[in-house]
């Protein structure tokens, strides 16, 4: 009979995460939420200026990027706000700031019955 | 040009065990004051170590420490009696950890006078423990500034009066049990009993619903918002938080606390301490400006009672129940006024005449007018619960639905529900977050 995880301290910075031990071992984890893709709904879509100016709706395939401003916002090519990102989201923040772009398509955009836009993302 | 001023972090070293979980491998790592080296390592701020342990520890501790940025390590003091090693039981806080200190009881300390190596160390942290705070003051000189983390380790703030005005910041948790004696019901009375010793500044950290940090000479605190995102481990979290804060208190307080708090975050978010440093060097890029644009969750500990929540579910004497009974423990231990109709107007017989139906049905709506929100539990075939989720749905009450066995999948119950979740601390976070718009609409 074997323990696992727990015969010596692993979670030295730049060790390697044998992935033998059965515990959480190693100093990374091999991943990194910000070069991860995602899919979101937008929030806040009648209020931003996308729908206020034009009436409408991007189409689906549409480019988006995301930006920061006061919150993190999609924006089409001209930089006109589409939709705000869920605060969820926020963990983009630092990623942006560490150089990191969000380059998105529109998967789904309707007006009805509220304004409603859905995207997804992949990291640049 | 000199850099920053070395900040010496002073207390227990202990292993920490986390225990497997379902889902969950076990955790084996340095506790105690490596927590607060780990952030400090991560914000790239220098820092010594003056460590209370027992003797097996020392050179796994010197080693680890070493090896993530400690510019020195002092055997401060020997703990005997006891490993010093915590069983956890509960890594995410959804309610009261259940930290097990193996052997407490027969825990006993020794600390060792030095030949005069505390003495340039000018800036130091305290996490009180099993040691004696009088034979710790002995061995540093008059100037030095001292700030204290009384989450633990204190059981009468009367301990700290030999620190008196030498003291540069005093930090407590809601989590810690002297808090829930003195100033879970009021705050001002705590804070009270701390004016004799002159702390420059007075923070409290509220968990999931954000910290407060009141400063000498101000009238009103700044409010520090929770990021909250998915828990993976919260043990240290608060010792993170104080490290930052105290090592960064020269671009000012409210300003430290934000990155404080974000690092605290970040070490939540991970037991990785490459991902952990990662994470922390970017938010760092973030201006300060940014952070608080960004915003996120604030509800203070002392106005949660101000939004009460309709526990709804099959809370029922009869029913095999355990995940609500989790649920509602969690509820209880984040200081929420949880109002339980089953509890509140009875258990009533399945054959009981319609007239009593009738009354408990009113009584049960009235509760819930008087709510906040909802948090719905449903549990098997439960179709009161669903009911009640509509009736919320109806008065425009926001919904919680955690369904943690995946029983009501359903479109009305996801789409009427602000928050559906099968997982416990996504429901808790979502609750907190729905609560402290409210309070800002109120506001």
């Amino acid at each position: 009979m074997g323990s696992t995880g727990s015969g010596h301290f692993s979670d030295y910075s730049g060790s390697q995460n044998s992935g033998k031990s059965g515990g959480n071992s190693g100093g990374s984890s091999g991943t990194d939420r910000c070069h991860q893709a995602f899919s979101c709904v937008l929030e806040e879509v009648a209020q931003c200026d996308y729908f206020s100016s034009y009436g409408t709706l991007p189409a689906i395939g549409t480019q988006v990027e995301i930006v920061l401003e006061s919150r993190l916002f999609a924006v089409d090519t001209s930089g006109v706000t589409i939709g705000a990102l869920p605060t969820r989201f926020n963990y983009l923040a630092a990623c942006i700031a560490d150089g990191i772009n969000y380059i998105g398509i529109i998967t789904r955009s309707s007006t009805s019955p509220v304004p409603s836009v859905s995207a997804d993302f992949n990291p640049q | 040009m000199n850099g920053p001023e070395v900040l010496l972090i002073v207390g227990e070293i202990i292993v920490d065990f986390t225990l497997p979980l379902p889902g969950a491998a076990c955790k084996l790592r340095l506790g105690g004051i490596a927590h607060a080296a780990r952030g400090l390592w991560a914000v790239d701020y220098p820092y010594a170590v003056a460590a209370i342990c027992p003797k097996y520890l020392v050179e796994q501790a010197r080693d680890y420490l070493t090896a993530h940025g400690c510019v020195e390590f002092i055997w401060l003091g020997e703990i005997s009696g006891s490993p010093n090693v915590v069983a956890i039981g509960d890594p995410t806080e959804l309610s009261d950890q259940g930290y097990e200190d193996l052997l407490r009881d027969a825990k006993s300390s020794c600390i060792f006078q030095q030949e005069e190596n505390l003495n340039p160390y000018s800036e130091v942290l305290v996490f009180p423990g099993c040691f004696d705070l009088a034979e710790v003051k002995k061995q540093f000189s008059d100037t030095t500034k001292f700030s204290f983390d009384i989450a633990y380790g204190i059981a009468d703030i009367r301990q700290l009066e030999i620190y008196a005005n030498s003291i540069r910041a005093i930090i407590i948790s809601t989590s810690s049990k002297l808090f829930l004696h003195k100033g879970s019901g009021n705050l001002d009375d705590l804070i009270s009993e701390l004016q004799p010793l002159s702390p420059e500044v007075f923070l409290l950290k509220e968990n999931r619903g954000g910290s407060r940090i009141f400063e000498s000479g101000k009238n009103r605190a700044d409010e520090i918002p929770a990021t909250l995102g998915v828990t993976v481990n919260s043990v240290g979290v608060g010792d993170v938080y104080s490290a930052v804060l105290v090592a960064f208190h020269g671009i000012g307080w409210p300003e430290a606390s934000w990155r404080g708090s974000r690092t605290a975050t970040y070490y939540a978010q991970t037991t990785y301490p490459d991902d952990f440093k990662r994470d922390v060097q970017r938010d760092f890029k973030l201006a300060i400006e940014s952070l608080r644009s960004l915003g996120g969750t604030f509800l203070p500990w002392h106005e949660r009672q101000n939004f009460p929540i309709y526990l709804a579910g099959p809370d029922f004497s009869y029913v095999e129940k355990q995940e609500f009974d989790i649920a509602a423990d969690s509820l209880d231990y984040h200081n929420f006024l949880v109002r339980r109709p089953i509890l509140e107007n009875g258990q009533i017989d399945r054959n009981s005449e319609r007239e009593i139906i009738n009354e408990t049905y009113e009584l049960d709506i009235s509760i819930m007018k008087e709510c906040a929100v909802v948090f719905a539990i449903p549990l098997g075939r439960d179709p009161g619960t669903l009911v009640e989720i509509g009736i919320a749905i109806e008065m425009g009450k926001p919904v919680i639905t955690y369904d943690p066995r995946n029983e009501s999948n359903n479109t009305m119950v996801i789409g009427g529900s602000h928050i559906y979740s099968n997982n416990l601390d996504s429901c808790l976070n979502g609750l907190f977050e729905i609560l402290s718009r409210l309070r800002e609409e109120q506001r």
